[in-house]
């Protein structure tokens, strides 16, 4: 079991630090944001949830599902940018498979003229659309260590560009009583990329180029990330610490999170948690790279296989200071 | 004794006419943002051409008057010393106006009667909509794209740019009068050089114009890849 663990550890290790050999941009990915409350509430941990949003995070999670699970998210940013996923699970006799949608959208964007005093005005609108799908499949090598893969479809649209891409996610957890571990390598296959089709025509009064306008077939790549987690449960407490990888640097970003479980209030969970991330932002004309970091915190009830969870988290945006975050879920 | 009487008279004639120039040519050069190239239409082409009108007029009035005195006091030889003396009272006047701005605090826009373009008096506002030309567009090049907005004066603004994810990606802050917070219309690139060669994701990006913590405009603009 233990040269199993090792072999896929190995083989994902290989795969995730293999170099893009084409220099492009990183796509937009949406499940950055969280695939439940119950995991932002925690400080964006990864690999632990007991319902079907786990193809998002870990496949090979499915296996916490007794024969089926749904679950649904939701969020909006800056009263602009609304969020939802919604996913299935089910065990069959080969395995568990699952299957999730997560779709990020904006509505009315305006599209631009150039008027003859050279100022700017409103030709009409249009959306951004942008949907990423899983498609996970989980085997359990033992009680102890479950393995997971799903394949990702990645599909953005807007104006009169759209962009189509595929990537696949592995997964590995050890579970033990109190101490699990999980390993998730996300958009493995660094061969693949978002291309675009853009049959958008220059618009009248742009000074650059038709070729410098268009984006048919340009590529972006889907973020390559690797995901160390671990939960070591005690009594009432769960404690979780996180490891990730992201950007194109690879900078290592932490989270912490921890969770009560009152005896009393078996169906009622208080958590906290603490994340970093990565951004790269542009200061009075000076752009950096650096960590940043946020604090978040929530609670879940879990009642009769039904679960309600809510995420609070402070922004940095000056209007839109909070964000709120809700997920349910069923498990059966 | 006659002609002498006649060029005493026609002398402060021109004095007066003299004076109420120097006001249109204060008015039209000491309020520099109000008529600079990128004033606010409305109000502005209403001023200038009030102040443009008058002066053409003045402008003749001042022709005759000057060719009337020419043809009586023949003063044709010496005319380099009478434009010399003519130089010498504008500038007293423009010292004379200077002066009563000073003590009475009126300035010679509100001595014409237009006191009411003094941006000191005005609200700061973002007039109409902040928008990006072309939207979409692509940041990853050099001509990118620009962002327009008209500003109701000179004033202090900073320029905020968030992601999709409620992050600020960019910051900018703009001194009043300097490109990008001066009074009328103002553009500022969005290109490859914008993150210093950083790559925008394709996506929607939010900006804010912010002049002292209140948010006076805000927008959408579509990064294509």
């Amino acid at each position: 079991m233990l040269r199993q663990g090792l072999l896929v550890l190995i083989g994902c290790f290989i795969l995730s630090t293999a170099v893009a050999a084409q220099e492009v941009g990183l796509a937009y990915y949406a499940p950055e944001v969280g695939s439940s409350a119950r995991s932002i509430r925690l400080g964006n941990i990864e690999g632990f949830s007991n319902l079907a949003n786990t193809v998002f995070e870990n496949p090979a999670g499915l296996y916490r599902i007794r024969k089926a699970s749904v679950s649904a998210f939701t969020t909006e940013f800056m009263d602009e940018v609304g969020y939802t996923n919604f996913s299935v699970a089910m065990r069959l006799p080969v395995g568990m498979l699952g299957a999730g949608v997560m779709a990020t959208g904006v509505d009315d964007i305006p599209e631009t003229f150039l008027r003859e005093d050279g100022e700017f005005d409103v030709s009409g609108y249009f959306n951004y659309k942008n949907y990423v799908g899983k498609l996970a499949y989980q085997y359990s090598v033992s009680r102890y260590m479950h393995v997971g893969a799903a394949y990702t479809y990645y599909l953005t649209r807007f104006h009169e560009v759209e962009g189509k891409g595929q990537n696949l996610d592995l997964g590995f957890i050890i579970d033990s009583d109190a101490l699990d571990f999980s390993f998730t390598v996300k958009n493995v296959l660094r061969s693949q990329y978002v291309t675009y089709s853009d049959s958008s025509e220059t618009p009248e009064g742009y000074e650059g180029s038709d070729a410098e306008y268009s984006s048919d077939g340009v590529q972006e790549q889907l973020p390559l990330q690797t995901v160390y987690a671990l939960r070591y449960t005690m009594r009432h407490f769960q404690l979780f610490g996180q490891l990730k990888t992201v950007g194109k640097e690879r900078q290592f970003v932490r989270s912490f999170g921890l969770n009560y479980n009152p005896a009393f209030l078996p169906f009622f969970h208080l958590s906290g948690g603490y994340k970093q991330f990565a951004l790269t932002r542009s200061e009075e004309g000076e752009t950096n790279t650096d960590i940043n970091s946020s604090y978040t915190m929530g609670l879940g009830l879990d009642l009769f296989g039904l679960s309600f969870d809510y995420a609070f988290e402070k922004s940095e945006h000056i209007e839109f200071e909070n964000k709120h975050y809700f997920s349910l879920g069923i498990s059966f | 004794m006659v002609n002498t009487q006649k060029l005493n008279k026609l002398s402060s004639v021109k004095t007066f006419i003299t004076a109420a120039l120097v006001a249109v040519v204060v008015c039209l050069f000491s309020p520099v943002p109000a008529f600079a190239d990128d004033f606010d239409m409305d109000r502005s082409q209403i001023g200038f051409a009030s102040v443009s009108d008058f002066a053409s007029g003045l402008s003749g009035t001042y022709k005759n008057v000057f060719l009337k005195l020419a043809e009586k006091v023949n003063i044709a030889n010496n005319k380099k010393s009478e434009l010399k003396r003519r130089q010498d009272e504008l500038q007293l006047l423009r010292v004379g106006f200077n002066s009563v701005k000073a003590n009475s605090g009126v300035s010679a826009q509100a001595f014409l009667g237009l006191s009411g373009t003094d941006d000191d008096d005005m609200e700061a506002a973002v007039i109409g909509k902040a928008l990006v030309f072309p939207n979409p567009f692509r940041q990853n090049s050099e001509t990118g794209a620009e962002l327009g907005y008209r500003l109701s004066k000179d004033m202090d603004l900073e320029v905020h740019i968030y992601n999709m994810f409620s992050q600020r990606i960019l910051k900018r802050t703009f001194n009043s009068g300097v490109v990008g917070a001066r009074k009328g219309y103002n553009k500022l690139n969005i290109n490859q050089d914008t993150l210093d060669g950083e790559i925008l994701s394709a996506g929607v990006y939010f900006y804010l114009l912010i002049h002292n913590g209140e948010v006076l405009s805000r927008g959408k603009m579509a990064v294509k890849p």
